[in-house]
């Protein structure tokens, strides 16, 4: 692919086809990870390495015609690159729990398991992007989402989602 | 005064100064408004009336039922039906003005907390919103004037678009309220002179457009762009929001930039030929990041 | 792992919480009626499963090891679903097999098998009944239709926005804020 389909690729990642606000995978971790500052970084990182690993995998399930044993393969490597990631990341490393339980993982490796390697890089590094962007703008909403005059009914969770819905209006015209 | 309760800036007034800045907006949508009748016919007054009504309706039902004291009073929901009603076009149903009118008051003002909690313009998002669900909506053909809007015909080829003199005083197709600049021009000017918002956001905001036009097509091209579609309207009456805009004026400054850049990029590189409203809806997810900015810039320069 | 216990007695005791956790495959799955029912009958079976694996795991296993362990079985589990919607319920199959993949990392499901068996199939109920009331609503108001059979009386009056994302979070805010509250009238 050309340099500038592959910049397509990223823009559309983060933002028009971003995985979170058009396809709801990762919200949950977005918005309970969004208040530790090493998270997103930690994420992103984890986003690209393990879709490349799963985008090569792919190939070689493909081939050997066990292609049906994708999801377990792919989610035993997150598993595998996360712990690798909490170990490197020693003190300032998010739960492994936090950082493995998340849909934006397996989501961007199943979304990018037939793309061309340089193709799933892009996308891998454009979902990582707009990810953390998201969760910048999801830390700096919390305050206003957090006041007391909200509807008891709302308060904490639902009015978050709210919030991501109308955020996923926003960008609805990419 | 009443007691404050522990909610972030922006803080509000207490009531009766907010009623009197609301009162000011809706003076100075008045010439809008009038012209919209004036240009569209009395079916510009029932939408007008639709979403007013709807929207304060919806405000009153919705503080009843949850027993909470009645804020209607301070006028905030007309203002945000008037504005939803100068940005719908004729063709729009009035069960959809309602609707529209509704989830702009009950799901983005009232279920954030009311005035001062919401995170996005109410109005902007309730047109976003309808732009989204009904087809109707994004400009369209009116009555008098038939055809699509100047900002449709621009992109298909030898289309017969109106003069400029057209532009200014607003008898083109479009939404009811947003065609006519040198109405809401005047509104723009009572709101400077009664010292309601500042003149930051809107120069900026149209500045960024007709720069960035300007350098895509020309000066008279980008004097016809910045006069069509809702790029007026937002700028001077939705983006400049107190509670979904930023305080300081570097902030301003910025956000202006940001929405100028936007609506830009939307309007030439995106299926909407509409790009103010999603413009100014991004940039109010921005605007608490934005103040976080700009209250670090020291004066003196960087660190 | 303690804040994997602690958020899975928290989940267990707040429905929004829990329906949080479960947002994604919620929303995913939640553009129409059919896809809802089989995605919660699909997390129903799943969460059982796993639970039933996990209890016995957890004598052997601890910390960290049990989350792995928990993500393999339901992977493995949830692989064998998704086979058996492509070649079942091909009509399901392309909108719902990502988020049914999903559910094998979903923290819903991860930490309410590890409280148990119990547990587990109280969440996947609750999650079922919340997937299919946030379809009902967006269905028949978004698409006129129901479970795939157009309502006329909906001519006219659809809001298309609720069968998109946008409408999904929005539909799904509100059911979470209904079903949490009722929760807490108990």
């Amino acid at each position: 692919m050309t340099v500038k389909e592959l910049l397509l690729v990223i823009l559309s990642a983060a933002v028009a086809d971003n995985l979170v606000l058009s396809g709801y995978f990762g919200f949950d971790s977005s918005v309970l990870g969004a208040n530790k500052k090493s998270f997103s970084l930690c994420l992103g990182a984890v986003i690209i390495v393990s879709t490349l690993i799963c985008n090569l995998l792919h190939g070689i399930l493909v081939s050997m015609g066990v292609e049906y044993m994708e999801i377990m393969v792919f989610a035993l490597v997150i598993l595998v690159v996360c712990a690798i990631a909490v170990k490197l990341m020693g003190e300032k490393a998010p739960s492994f729990a936090m950082l493995t339980l998340n849909s934006v993982l397996l989501g961007v490796a199943l979304t990018g398991h037939s793309m061309g390697l340089a193709e799933a890089l892009c996308y891998a590094l454009g979902t990582a992007i707009g990810f953390w962007v998201l969760l910048e703008v999801f830390a700096s909403l919390r305050l206003k989402l957090n006041n007391p005059n909200v509807p008891k009914a709302f308060k904490g969770m639902p009015i978050t989602v709210l919030a991501a819905g109308i955020i996923a209006m926003a960008i609805y015209a990419f | 005064m009443k007691a404050f309760s522990m909610s972030p800036a922006p803080h509000i007034h207490s009531g009766a100064s907010t009623s009197r800045v609301m009162l000011d907006v809706v003076i100075a949508l008045l010439p809008a408004s009038v012209a919209a009748v004036a240009i569209f016919g009395i079916k510009a007054l029932w939408i007008i009336l639709a979403c007013v009504i709807g929207a304060v309706v919806s405000e009153a039902l919705f503080n009843m039922c949850t027993g909470r004291k009645q804020t209607i009073g301070d006028m905030s929901a007309v203002v945000t039906g008037l504005l939803l009603a100068l940005n719908l076009s004729t063709n729009v149903p009035l069960w959809q003005c309602v609707v529209g009118a509704a989830f702009a008051i009950i799901v983005v003002k009232c279920l954030f907390g009311g005035l001062g909690c919401n995170f996005a313009n109410p109005a902007i998002t309730a047109r976003v919103f309808m732009l989204i669900t009904f087809s109707a909506v994004a400009g369209g053909s009116t009555e008098l004037y038939s055809g699509a809007t100047p900002l449709e015909l621009l992109g298909t080829e030898g289309a017969a678009i109106p003069g400029m003199g057209a532009m200014f005083l607003g008898t083109y197709g479009g939404a009811i309220g947003e065609t006519s600049s040198v109405a809401l021009l005047i509104g723009f000017a009572y709101l400077l002179v009664r010292k309601v918002i500042s003149w930051h956001i809107p120069v900026v905001f149209i500045g960024t457009v007709f720069v960035l036009t300007f350098i895509a097509g020309g000066a008279n091209f980008a004097l016809y762009q910045i006069l069509a579609g809702g790029l007026f309207i937002g700028a001077i009456f939705m983006a400049t929001d107190y509670v979904t805009s930023p305080i300081t004026k570097k902030g301003k400054v910025i956000f202006a930039v940001g929405c100028g850049v936007i609506t830009f990029i939307v309007r030439y590189f995106c299926a909407y030929p509409e790009g103010v409203s999603f413009s100014i809806l991004i940039m109010n997810l921005f605007v608490p990041i934005i103040e976080r900015f700009s209250r670090n810039i020291p004066l003196g320069g960087g660190k | 792992m303690n804040e994997m216990k602690k958020f899975g007695s928290a989940a267990a005791a707040n429905t929004g919480l829990l329906l949080f956790l479960a947002a994604v495959p919620a929303m995913g799955a939640s553009a129409d009626v059919g896809s809802a029912l089989v995605m919660g009958v699909c997390v129903f079976v799943l969460a059982l499963l796993t639970a039933l694996v996990v209890c016995a795991v957890r004598k052997v296993l601890s910390g960290d090891a049990v989350i792995a362990a928990a993500v393999i079985v339901a992977a493995g589990f949830a692989s064998l679903l998704v086979m058996l919607l492509r070649a079942y319920l091909p009509a399901v199959y392309p909108t719902v097999w990502m988020y049914l993949a999903v559910c094998a990392v979903n923290m819903m499901l991860v930490s309410q098998s590890e409280q148990g068996l119990a547990q587990a199939v109280r969440a996947s109920l609750i999650f079922l009944g919340a997937v299919v009331l946030t379809a009902v609503i967006r269905e028949v108001l978004g698409a006129g239709s129901f479970a795939g059979v157009a309502l006329p009386f909906m001519e006219g009056y659809k809001l298309s926005i609720l069968t998109q994302a946008p409408g999904g979070f929005i539909v799904f805010a509100l059911v979470m804020a209904v079903l949490g509250g009722a929760k807490k009238g108990e």
